[in-house]
């Protein structure tokens, strides 16, 4: 099988490259001559259901896994002819049981790879405060607390600080937030892209949840039954999904989940009917299609104003639930348009003045393009 | 907060465990040392006993032979036990886990007794056949405690372990050691134990510990004599168990220095 190339492919370098590979568990066959690229400094998320190879794929990468065929080349060389060991310490790992060794200090765990590679042991305890303040724990705090001492998402901080131990230039996850409540996730996430924004790894990210799939894979690579399915930037899968398959694993909302790809300064129409007063049939005619908006002195929307079937339909702006950031998605913006009742959303600035709108029909014509 | 109560408690713990242990230990050495102190406790229990210690020999060299004998064996039964535990729990030797555990329980089933007069025709007369019997009967805890506890440490943390590039050997040393240690020491103490009481069986066949004196106060019907290797016998038992309880306490409670072997 020979993979087009994708938008995300021709800007960046492949970093990593499977060529039809195969694993043969005894009978039963957990990759079928499986093609994949993976782009550099990208995230790219492996996805799809229990069985699906995605977890066979990733262990393949760092040679937990042998294969039956096919060869996975990293660079000009292939991972089989590397030396096991070289390759793992060169590939920070996380996974969903986290695996943190229960004996050692979070300190400890956090520095098992430099220690591994016998770095000098003078940089390292400051290493370790360094990731620990990345992800968010309080080094003072946490450096000497034992695992059974952290919860759930505690300890899946310390397995993402751990794996990012010797500052590898790829990071395999494999679901490492899966074991962790909603809120937690969705927190672990947030810091991950932001995270990811800051160190621009190689991220292969392995997940059954299509909404972490989506926020956070610049490439997506859905799987079934040891077969790629298919493979491409969130946007295209979610604007046109190969088969029935995909489909149906994208879930009835899938044009919803595709707004979430966008922000609101996409598409914000920045000069609109706006001022200190209500507005008059002068500023905002009767035939008039667009929206006004209040402000009060200090720049603030305070209340909107539209004609609808010859009647003029006016909403109380409340500044919390009712406006959008430039940097809300699209489906943020979808959700203030219905809760406002009006077919816009005013978008604010970081000051809450503001800065332009959002209208229903833009969001439309963006969902079914 | 968590460090403010882990520094105080272990030197209250240290202090309340090594007073009691200071002060038997040289009961103990007073007892052993001195006949007179022998004797005028047994007279206290027995007064009308007439013999108070053995014929030909000091209640110190019975002792010095027993927990010769003692350490010896549980020393050997740790070594192997250790080292089959180890290698049945590795990848290439697990298939012989079960069979090994079962010869080995198979083995504890004969009476030590039954061991020693068994070895006696090719080992003859003395420490050998004792020392023999003491290990074979002493292995089961350790090895069984060895497997067990590598067997219950947690799979994330050996795929974690091979995830990030461990050799086979730092895997062993820095993943799992550690988290099978406390079981282990468990397995020895209960070796230790074990030995104790079965090292005084060893003197029917010429061993020279304290049962030379348990088995002459048998025949003299002498139950001072009896009573007096009893009583060594049974604080011995109680030091080693400090002793190691000392040991694991260290151990269990991440005393975070003691586990790091760069």
């Amino acid at each position: 099988m020979h993979l087009p190339p994708h938008p995300i492919l021709s800007e960046t370098s492949i970093f990593l490259q499977a060529e039809r590979i195969s694993v043969q568990y005894g009978e039963t066959r957990a990759l079928k001559d499986v093609s994949l690229q993976i782009p550099t400094n990208r995230v790219t998320v492996l996805i799809g259901p229990s069985g699906c190879g995605k977890s066979t794929t990733l262990r393949c990468i760092n040679a937990l896994v042998k294969l039956s065929s096919g060869v996975i080349t990293y660079g000009d060389e292939s991972i089989q002819n590397m030396n096991e060991t070289e390759l793992r310490r060169a590939m920070g790992y996380a996974i969903q049981s986290v695996g943190l060794m229960p004996h050692l200090s979070v300190e400890e765990n956090v520095d098992l790879v430099p220690r591994l590679l016998g770095w000098e042991r003078s940089g390292r305890a400051e290493r370790v405060k360094r990731l620990l303040n990345l992800v968010r724990l309080n080094p003072e705090v946490y450096r000497n607390k034992y695992p059974h001492e952290l919860s759930g998402g505690e300890a899946q901080r310390v397995g993402v600080a751990r794996a990012l131990g010797a500052d590898p230039p790829v990071l395999l996850m494999d679901e490492p937030f899966g074991a962790v409540d909603p809120l937690t996730r969705e927190q672990l996430q947030d810091e991950f892209i932001h995270i990811q924004r800051q160190l621009k790894k190689t991220v292969i990210f392995v997940t059954h949840d299509i909404d972490e799939a989506i926020r956070l894979a610049d490439y997506l690579v859905i799987m079934r039954e040891g077969e790629v399915v298919q493979a491409d930037t969130p946007a295209n899968i979610l604007a046109s999904p190969k088969d029935e398959f995909v489909e149906r694993f994208l879930g009835p909302d899938r044009s919803l989940k595709r707004l979430s790809l966008f922000t609101a300064d996409h598409c914000c129409i920045q000069k609109v009917p706006s001022g200190l007063e209500e507005p008059t049939k002068s500023v905002l005619p009767e035939d008039s299609t667009s929206c006004y908006w209040q402000v009060d002195a200090m720049g603030h929307p305070i209340k909107g104003f539209m004609w609808v079937n010859g009647r003029l339909v006016s909403r109380v702006v409340n500044s919390a639930s009712h406006t959008v950031q430039t940097y809300s998605s699209l489906r943020e913006c979808m959700a203030t348009i219905l809760s406002l009742g009006l077919p816009a959303a005013a978008v604010v600035d970081d000051e809450g003045r503001l800065f332009g709108e959002v209208r229903f029909e833009t969001i439309q014509t963006i969902s079914i393009s | 907060m968590r460090q403010s109560k882990r520094s105080a408690s272990p030197s209250r713990h240290v202090l309340t465990q090594w007073i009691p242990l200071l002060l038997l230990t040289i009961g103990l050495i007073l007892y052993i040392t001195s006949p007179t102190l022998q004797s005028a406790i047994l007279s206290l229990v027995f007064p009308h006993e007439t013999q108070f210690t053995h014929a030909r020999k000091t209640i110190l060299q019975m002792t010095g032979a027993h927990i010769t004998l003692t350490i010896a064996a549980t020393l050997l039964s740790s070594v192997f036990g250790i080292f089959i535990g180890i290698l049945v729990t590795r990848k290439a030797g697990r298939e012989f886990q079960q069979l090994v555990l079962k010869l080995n329980a198979f083995i504890q089933t004969f009476p030590p007794s039954a061991v020693i007069i068994l070895a006696f025709p090719v080992l003859g007369f003395g420490w050998k056949p004792a020392l023999l019997a003491l290990f074979l009967y002493s292995l089961f805890p350790v090895l069984g405690n060895t497997v067990i506890g590598f067997n219950s440490v947690s799979p994330a943390a050996i795929d974690a372990a091979k995830g990030m590039g461990m050799t086979w050997f730092q895997q062993l040393h820095i993943a799992e050691l550690p988290q099978a240690l406390p079981m282990i020491i468990t397995g020895i103490r209960h070796s230790y134990i074990l030995n104790l009481g079965t090292a005084a069986i060893a003197a029917v066949i010429g061993g020279e510990g304290l049962g030379t004196i348990i088995i002459s106060g048998l025949t003299l019907r002498n139950s001072a004599l009896v009573l007096s290797g009893t009583i060594v016998i049974s604080m011995l038992a109680f030091i080693g168990e400090q002793l190691f309880q000392l040991l694991s306490w260290k151990q269990t409670n991440h005393d975070g220095s003691t586990h790091i072997h760069d």
